[in-house]
């Protein structure tokens, strides 16, 4: 089992929250510690898929990286609110919401130490098999160390011709900071693109593994990052297709 | 390493400003196995002499011609841990980001609002 898995895409609104947030759901069904960890700092949202309100968030990342509070304080148990077949634990820590923190951080910046030091700290306190990161899109200072300290890399792109280029520009940083291991997810695909074409293609132009298809679905539309959506819809082929990316990590590094 | 490696390496690390810590681009431009010693550093925490040595391959003396290099650049500290002297990658903080000053006046507002509340 690989200890850090970085979530990442060039763009936006690829489907990195819900990607993290699904998969780390069934790796904790699984039965894994799951970590993760919402450092999309400028633009934070994970907590929304986890059930995790506003006034119940207590500490956050910020609050950490001020020096407020331990990393271990910023972790909130959501597994609660994943329904009754998880047999591990997720624990999630939140970046802030609040417009105020989320200002500040960005006008004042935030020691990278710290945060290095924060991943490695949550892993050895709270026994984590596993501690997934989900980042602000493009390449920043955090998302970079996210890149360059992960065990696996999942990219997400969408079958667009500008996350092509984009997916090209991580594939290669993620390659120049010798990431163990970098797969790939096609999320959204239409459903009248063959799935196996769009694999095929996308294998061949990064000379990377695709670890899953997944296609455009109005169920994860309606669902709007309101829950997660392999609790809510078991039987779903993007579940079974999400099962296959936890197997995968479970298999990897 | 061969000597003329070697050579190179220092002078890649000699002609680098001194800087307040390492920057993921000063990550992505070091050359191997440079950035492999610091990406692996970080990924460590911290590791002791012994540790770069055996990662390196390398001598003690160069070993410490490349620690010492890479503490002058600012990119690595010595700490000491229960008598023992460890090696950590200091990261560069990340400097705050420019925006017209009205909107962090606004904003600096609503930080003290959810303060006061
Ligand atoms: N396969 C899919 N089919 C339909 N809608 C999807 C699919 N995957 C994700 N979405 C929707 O796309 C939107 C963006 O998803 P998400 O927030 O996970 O992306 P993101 O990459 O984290 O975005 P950001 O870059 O803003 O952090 C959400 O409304 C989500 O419900
Ligand atoms: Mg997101």
């Amino acid at each position: 089992m690989p200890k850090i898995v970085s979530v990442h895409s060039f763009r936006g609104g690829t489907g990195k929250s819900n990607t993290t947030a699904n998969v780390a759901t069934l790796l904790a069904v699984r039965g894994q510690r799951v970590g993760v960890v919402d450092a999309d700092i400028a633009s934070p949202g994970i907590h929304i898929l986890f059930g995790l309100e506003e006034d119940k968030m207590g500490h956050s990342l910020n609050d950490y990286l001020w020096g407020k509070c331990d990393i271990q304080q910023t972790a909130h148990d959501v597994t609660a609110n994943l329904g009754n077949d998880v047999k591990g634990r997720v624990f999630l820590v939140p970046s802030s919401i609040k417009a105020g923190e989320i200002a500040r951080v960005l006008r004042e910046g935030y020691d990278v130490g710290l945060l290095n030091d924060g991943f490695r700290d949550l892993i050895q306190t709270l026994e984590l098999d596993v501690l997934m990161i989900d980042t602000h899109p493009g390449l920043n200072e955090e998302t970079l160390l996210s890149i360059a300290i992960s065990d696996v890399l999942l990219i997400i792109l969408r079958p667009d011709q500008q996350d092509y280029q984009g997916t090209g520009v991580t594939v290669e940083v993620a390659r120049k900071l010798s990431v163990p291991c970098m797969m790939l997810v096609v999320n959204k695909v239409p459903a009248a693109f063959p799935t196996d074409e769009v694999r095929a293609r996308v294998e061949q132009a990064y000379h990377a593994e695709v670890a899953a298809v997944l296609p455009h679905s109005d169920e994860m539309m309606a669902l709007a990052s309101a829950g997660v959506f392999v609790t809510r819809y078991p039987d779903h082929p993007i579940t079974a297709a999400l099962k296959q990316v936890a197997e995968r990590l479970s298999r990897s590094g | 390493m061969e000597k003329g490696l070697f050579n190179r390496l220092q002078g890649e690390l000699e002609a680098r400003e001194q800087s307040e810590g390492l920057k993921m681009s000063d990550l992505l431009e070091l050359s191997e196995p440079l950035s492999g010693l610091l990406n692996w550093m970080m990924r460590r925490g911290q590791v002791t002499f012994a540790d770069v040595t055996a990662f390196l391959g390398e001598d003690e003396a160069r070993t410490r011609t490349i620690l010492a290099a890479l503490r002058d650049k600012g990119f690595v500290r010595e700490i000491e841990i229960r008598g023992l002297t460890q090696y950590r990658v200091r990261l560069a903080p990340k400097r705050g980001r420019a925006l017209p000053s009205n909107l962090w006046q606004a904003l600096a507002e609503k930080i003290e609002n959810e303060e006061e509340r």
